[in-house]
């Protein structure tokens, strides 16, 4: 299932600022953990994935570094800022309580929803 | 064009003469040019002054040294020997390039396979300038054409092409070691222009503030400049694209009147005999009007002697009941000759006036003062000579003159010569009661009481402002276009008519300028509505006596336009006509002044001869000699009277509002009859000299040779 763009804009980047949570990842990589861990609801094609990552570069949320793999190509690899751990921490409150909101509409079933990319 | 737009054309060119898809169609790097002579030309002087012939210009020399195989080393040659730049950097981006592919087959793909994913980078983006030799060393060439077409559309700099290009190579890499397509890769990738889009938008964040206000301060020029560009195309098209519409001629409703009267009802036919018997060599207004102590007097007196007849029929003019010019009457061509320069400046009939009549010109009006001082001149021969009877016939004259020339045309700058024409006749009067009242016999003083008394409007300004009202509608349909509801806007034609005002209006400002000005010019109805709402005011207000005058309500407004460029340019139509309105009503009061004054000194003449003396009270004149006590025109109380040394003395409060007993102030008796308002008067910035200067009374008769001060505030 694919989401609204206008969801997707809201979403992604907080999904994106989770998975930075464990480490810096590089954008394949990213682009694959989303579509695994989120059973391709919040997958993203490069096409959308490089230009957030690069707003939140813009934003100082998160810090980007060229390093050598383990195959000896470069890869640039990005890593959560301290004002970005900041906004994910008040971005994931801010979707717990639309959670909330959204199960006590009936909108979602009953018990609440959590998100699954913890 | 820019030096890299034409190498990229040069390059674009070659690849499509050379079908570059396969490495064959590259020509293969030609020899180094050996000998002397060549490698002399192809040695920085910095070398040949060393003494090294190093040839390090020789572009052949260069590649053909790298090593590179081919086809990579022409590949090198042939794009930067086209390249249009200088020698040296000519050297530079060939060596740029020999590394960049030395780099590449470091990698390890073929050189054939390296040259087809360059040149498949030159086909979308330019330039190899700055690319990692990753993206086009190890992916395939539909890969290297999506990154390239991102990049490029991304319209980033140098830096950040290199960064971008280099991370989505790797992504691609990461994507094909794990098996994936790069068919699936390229599909998967995403909408490019969307994704160039995009990465531009958060590449702007990430560069410098300065960077980012400046390209906003450029596009917020931008945006104004295209918003001018649209302003200015809409309201040219308004501008130019609209005429005025005559459609009405205001001068036919003017000599409506005239045309309507009968033969015997038109002085004008007369005056207009009378001057075109007057010669051109002649004496001055001033002259005629300087009296017996002028220093041309002699040559006036030898005037009036050879015209007698002339006056006689401008004397008969004055008994006319009305004036009845009629402009554009053929009839007037030949005084319009002589005393306009031209025979059509009111047109060629009375139905027809091409000029506005802003420029309409009065020169009978002009040459009809001029009769005006004859008769003045004339009154004064006849005092010295002992005839009142004549003195009395060219003060009505005079008179008649005056109401005749209100008749040239319903505005209210008219007046002011009416006022003037007035005034000549009641000072005569005033000065020969009080030197020589023995010349007037009891019957000439009652005609004189009669002629002015007979005055129409006695000297009050007549309050219409119709010609005003028409001056204002005539130019505004000159200027203006007409919607058909009154209202229109200011047109390039009519711009271009404002040019006989003086107005420094070329033909290239108007086309520049012009257009902001129609949106910047009130327009047709709002000029009308303004014009009326300060004339219909006006004439209100005016209607009081001067004791009750206030300042025009209107004024603060007119004021206020006149303050500030803007508002003034806003509403110039109503510059051009509103000034000297109250000027007007103050000369006309002055008039009303004297008049009563003139009409109360023939009564205390008359009183003398009856009583032998003359009345302790104006009280004693009423109603035998003068049917009611005049009004002092500063207080609205009695005019003041007293007896000095036996001798009769008429005045006004004058300025200052109180009885100084007849004295005149330090400043003269011109300075008493200047008008200032109550609030003026009452006001603490009034300062104690001006307090003195205007202290005393007007000194109405016997008059006073004082100088003549305008009455004004």
């Amino acid at each position: 299932m694919r989401v609204e763009r206008e969801l997707m804009r809201g979403a992604g980047p907080v999904a994106v600022l989770k998975l930075l949570e464990d480490g810096s990842k590089y954008g394949y990589e990213l682009v694959e953990s989303l579509s695994r861990r989120t059973d391709g609801v919040l997958a993203m094609g490069q096409s959308t994935l490089y230009p957030l990552l690069y707003n939140l570069e813009a934003q100082g949320l998160v810090r980007p570094e060229w390093q050598e793999s383990d195959s000896g190509r470069q890869r640039k690899y990005y890593s959560l800022t301290a004002k970005g751990k900041r906004r994910l921490a008040d971005d994931t409150k801010q979707w717990h309580a639309v959670v909330r909101a959204l199960t006590g509409m009936g909108v979602l079933p009953q018990p609440a929803a959590e998100l699954s990319l913890g | 064009m820019s030096r890299r737009m034409t190498q990229l054309k040069l390059i674009l060119d070659w690849l499509t003469r050379r079908k570059p898809s396969s490495g064959n169609g590259i020509p293969p790097l030609p020899p180094p040019r050996d000998g002397f002579w060549p490698r002399v030309a192809s040695t920085p002087l910095r070398d040949l002054l060393a003494g090294r012939l190093s040839a390090s210009l020789d572009l052949r020399r260069v590649v053909a040294n790298s090593g590179l195989p081919e086809p990579l080393a022409g590949l090198v040659y042939e794009t930067a020997r086209r390249s249009a730049v200088r020698e040296p950097r000519r050297i530079m981006a060939a060596r740029e390039a020999i590394e960049h592919f030395q780099a590449g087959l470091a990698v390890g793909p073929p050189p054939v396979a390296l040259a087809e994913s360059y040149l498949t980078w030159e086909r979308a983006s330019g330039p190899v300038q700055g690319m990692p030799p990753v993206v086009i060393t190890t992916l395939p060439p539909e890969v290297v054409g999506t990154i390239a077409r991102v990049v490029r559309d991304a319209k980033l700099w140098p830096r950040e092409r290199h960064d971008v290009s280099s991370e989505l190579a790797a992504h691609f890499c990461d994507g094909l070691a794990n098996g994936t397509s790069s068919d699936e890769l390229t599909a998967s990738f995403g909408d490019a222009r969307s994704a160039a889009r995009l990465i531009h938008r958060a590449k702007l964040r990430s560069r410098p503030l300065a960077f980012r206000a400046l390209r906003r301060a450029c596009q917020f020029s931008a945006a104004i400049a295209g918003a001018a560009v649209v302003g200015y195309c809409f309201l040219a098209a308004r501008f130019f694209g609209n005429a005025p519409k005559i459609a009405r001629n205001y001068i036919a409703d003017v000599n409506a009147e005239s045309r309507g009267l009968s033969p015997d009802e038109r002085a004008w036919p007369l005056y207009r005999a009378a001057l075109l018997k007057l010669p051109d060599d002649r004496p001055t207004t001033d002259d005629l009007m300087a009296g017996p102590k002028g220093e041309h007097w002699p040559e006036v007196l030898t005037f009036l002697n050879a015209n007698r007849d002339t006056l006689d029929i401008a004397r008969t003019a004055t008994k006319k009941t009305h004036l009845g010019y009629v402009y554009g009457d053929p009839a007037n061509r030949e005084f319009l000759t002589r005393y306009a320069g031209s025979p059509d400046v009111h047109g060629p009939s009375p139905d027809r006036f091409e000029p506005e009549m802003m420029s309409l010109l009065l020169p009978h009006a002009q040459e009809m003062l001029t009769l005006a001082a004859m008769f003045e001149a004339d009154a004064r021969v006849a005092a010295v000579t002992g005839r009142g009877t004549r003195v009395t016939a060219d003060v009505d004259a005079l008179l008649g003159l005056a109401q005749h020339v209100r008749e040239i045309f319903p505005c209210v700058v008219v007046e002011l010569m009416v006022a003037s024409v007035h005034t000549r006749a009641t000072r005569i009067v005033f000065e020969l009661l009080a030197d020589q009242p023995t010349e007037f016999s009891e019957n000439d003083l009652k005609q004189l009481a009669h002629a002015l008394a007979g005055y129409s409007a006695a000297g009050h300004l007549r309050l219409r402002t119709d010609g005003e009202r028409m001056l204002i509608d005539d130019l505004s349909q000159r200027i203006f276009s007409d919607d058909g509801n009154g209202d229109g806007h200011l047109t390039a034609v009519g711009l271009a008519a404002l040019r006989q005002y003086g107005l420094p209006l070329p033909t290239e400002k108007i086309i520049l300028f012009g257009p902001w000005m129609s949106a910047t010019v009130a327009g047709r109805r709002e000029t009308h509505d303004l014009a009326t709402h300060w004339l219909d005011r006006f004439e209100a207000e005016r209607r009081r006596p001067l004791w009750q005058w206030r300042p025009w309500s209107a004024e603060a407004e007119i004021d206020a336009v006149s303050a500030r460029t803007a508002r003034r340019l806003r509403f110039f139509p109503l510059a051009l006509v509103m000034a000297g309105l109250d000027g007007a009503f103050l000369a006309a009061e002055a008039g009303a002044q004297e008049h009563d004054a003139v009409l109360t000194a023939i009564a205390l003449e008359l009183h003398r001869r009856r009583t032998g003396e003359w009345p302790p009270s104006l009280a004693e004149l009423t109603p035998d000699v003068l049917p009611e006590l005049p009004t002092d025109r500063f207080t609205g109380e009695p005019l003041r009277y007293r007896l000095m040394e036996g001798r009769p003395l008429l005045y006004s409060h004058g300025t200052d509002r109180d009885d100084d007993g007849g004295v005149r102030p330090t400043g003269g008796n011109g300075v008493a009859r200047m008008w200032s308002e109550s609030a003026q008067l009452d006001s603490t910035t009034v300062t104690t000299a001006w307090a003195a200067a205007h202290d005393g009374d007007w000194v109405l008769w016997p008059p006073v040779e004082d100088a003549s001060v305008p009455f004004s505030n």
